[in-house]
């Protein structure tokens, strides 16, 4: 018997039995929904983590002040860096693309009576490389706007909606803590970070500028920044750069091999890769969860599958009488029981589409349906029938035509 | 005629009863030629079933050996026997034996999904077989749908899809009323005069006369094998 006839043959007896077969079918779409739910949601944690990689620019590692080694152990107490830590990172440390100093603080801007409290970048050119920015519109700073410590800024998409209700700012002034700061240039929007904050709220200006003018004060080290963003040349040097930028800082503040150091150097790449692997963790934990229930209708294929041969012990008789061998039997049944199963799959999958987009909707949640997923999980429940319908299926190819034919 | 479609030497087929072994058949020796129309007589547990499970190639001996049209059961393995009943077989069953959710065309069209060989419209043949045995218009009716008389017919078309060399009935009256049953075994006559080979399980008297030969069985021996002279021709009073 051919594969078409056999499939015939196997959808007309499903159709015989419309509710049995959808009950039956019940169990596998189930399975199938709740595993492609659960791989779609973690795939869709994975690629927001993977957005945000990105966003936060590729190969950086994040050199800020640490815990000083002083009574009261606060996180930017260590010996304070400066932006000569930056020129001799880049200088120094070989695979270094760019080493940016960051002076970092809040503001409250104010433009046009607007109010605007938002986070200050001073720092230079290079962060929009080490960050992978791109600006929509204007210019970065000039050389003299660097070294003079010009009043201009960059400012990011949600500063150009909130201070200048969306309209083009370039060449407009506003007040950044009382200094009036001329726009020359607006960012590409990047959108939210990994812990929810709004990258695009921020106003960038050279780095003297913040450190003189803006964010100065206080008991501050000349030159004192709070972070040096380091974006290595590839992901193969990131180890060797990490290491050689700890040496040099060891150095430059006197730190012993074995001493706790006062700063922080992370690898931002690996923090995302750890999450990334807890999200697979995840990810795969849920699915074996939701698989049991793909097994669970397996079995209620079979159960279903042996009543049926039961049921149609007459029928098995039969058509064997008239010709079909044992393997004909077994096609027939093992076709009937894979049927069963890649339906509920097909519907498995169908009803999952729409449940992960409401997830989406309402949880606010990153959902991503792999297509490869889709494949895979038609194939795995075309293949549980396959498994679970082969002992009834056996049993059907096994059966004696005569005692078949007599059973009532 | 040269080549018997049945040759059956010194068949013995036991059945085990628990502890102690039943012979149904005790040494069997028969021929059947092609052409034919043979009753075999006896009653229940004579061993005439089991030589018709034999003949139909649902069964193998235990001991002896029977040739049906050229294949020997004896040493055929499950799928030779299931291709031989493809290709050689048209049963007959004293009930019906059809497939309840399938019209009558494709419960007669059925046993040409197992053929291998057949590679043509099996709609066609079945319409074909239909109309010979008068059911031409009925095609797509339900088994439920027909008369017991019609759904006999059914089975038999179905039993001629194949062409088969013997056409093996197990009391294809036995369910039917004695006027349908009459018409029923005029249908197996007009078959036979065609050339059809047939072969019926009876025990009833009225049957095997209507045969050219009748086979006796008791106790898993042939008792009596003799050409019937006077076949009784059964009158056709209506169409069933």
């Amino acid at each position: 018997m051919r594969v078409d006839a056999a499939a015939r043959l196997a959808l007309g007896s499903l159709r015989a039995h419309k509710l049995r077969s959808i009950l039956t079918m019940l169990g596998v779409i189930i399975g199938v929904l709740s595993v492609v739910t659960m791989v779609s949601i973690g795939e869709g944690a994975k690629r927001q983590i993977d957005d945000q990689v990105r966003a936060l620019g590729s190969n950086i590692m994040i050199l800020s002040t640490g815990f000083g080694r002083g009574p009261v152990r606060q996180q930017g107490s260590g010996t304070p860096l400066t932006d000569r830590d930056a020129r001799a990172i880049a200088s120094q440390v070989s695979g270094v693309r760019v080493a940016v100093p960051v002076r970092q603080g809040g503001t409250q801007a104010v433009a046009d009576g607007v109010n605007w409290s938002t986070q200050l970048f001073g720092t230079t050119n290079d962060i929009i490389i080490a960050r992978d920015w791109s600006l929509a519109s204007g210019r970065m700073f000039t050389t003299s706007e660097e070294r003079g410590g010009g009043k201009v800024a960059v400012v990011g998409q949600t500063v150009v909606k909130e201070l200048f209700g969306g309209q083009d700012p370039i060449g407009r002034t506003f007040r950044a803590n009382r200094i009036p700061l001329t726009v020359i240039g607006v960012l590409t929007p990047k959108g939210q970070n990994m812990l929810g904050q709004d990258q695009d709220d921020i106003i960038v200006v050279p780095l003297k500028t913040a450190q003189s003018r803006l964010l100065g004060g206080g008991n501050r080290a000349p030159g004192e920044i709070n972070q040096i963003i380091i974006k290595a040349e590839n992901d193969r040097v990131m180890d060797a750069v990490q290491r050689d930028t700890d040496a040099l800082m060891r150095e430059r503040q006197r730190i012993g091999p074995d001493e706790p150091a006062s700063y922080n150097l992370r690898n931002l790449s690996e923090m995302m890769q750890l999450q990334t692997a807890t999200t697979n963790v995840m990810t795969a934990l849920l699915s074996a969860i939701a698989s049991v229930a793909l097994v669970v209708g397996g079995i209620g294929i079979m159960n279903i599958m042996l009543v049926s041969v039961t049921e149609r012990t007459r029928e098995i008789g039969l058509r064997m009488a008239v010709g079909a061998r044992p393997a004909d039997v077994l096609l027939q049944f093992l076709t009937e029981a894979a049927m069963l199963s890649l339906l509920g799959g097909l519907i498995g999958i169908a009803l999952a589409v729409p449940l992960c987009f409401a997830i989406a909707s309402f949880a606010g949640w990153t959902v991503a349906i792999p297509p490869t997923m889709i494949a895979v999980s038609v194939l795995f429940s075309a293949g549980i029938g396959l498994v679970f319908g082969f002992y009834p299926a056996r049993r059907a190819s096994r059966l004696n035509p005569i005692e078949a034919l007599r059973y009532d | 005629m040269s080549q018997p479609i049945v040759a059956a030497r010194d068949l013995r087929k036991e059945y085990r009863m628990g502890d102690t072994v039943v012979a149904a058949l005790d040494g069997v020796s028969l021929e059947i030629a092609r052409g034919e129309m043979v009753a075999i007589m006896g009653p229940s547990g004579s061993g005439k079933s089991t030589l018709m499970n034999l003949i139909g190639a649902l069964d193998v001996p235990t001991s002896g050996s029977i040739v049906i049209d050229g294949v020997a059961l004896e040493t055929a393995d499950s799928a030779a026997l299931a291709d031989l009943r493809s290709r050689a077989i048209g049963f007959v069953f004293q009930q019906f034996q059809l497939l309840a959710r399938l019209p009558a065309l494709d419960n007669v069209a059925m046993p040409l999904l197992y053929a291998r060989s057949f590679t043509g419209d099996a709609k066609a043949i079945a319409r074909d077989r239909l109309s010979r045995v008068g059911l031409a218009e009925r095609s797509h009716h339900l088994p439920t749908e027909l008369s017991g008389g019609q759904q006999q017919r059914v089975a038999i078309a179905r039993a001629l899809v194949n062409d088969p060399a013997i056409l093996l009935a197990d009391e294809p009256t036995g369910a039917l009323d004695s006027r349908t049953g009459r018409s029923i075994i005029r249908l197996f006559q007009d078959l036979n005069a065609a050339g059809q080979t047939v072969v019926m399980v009876t025990h009833d008297e009225g049957v095997a006369r209507a045969c050219n030969r009748i086979v006796r069985f008791r106790d898993g021996r042939i008792v009596e094998d003799a050409k019937n002279a006077d076949v009784w021709r059964p009158e056709i009073e209506e169409a069933a």
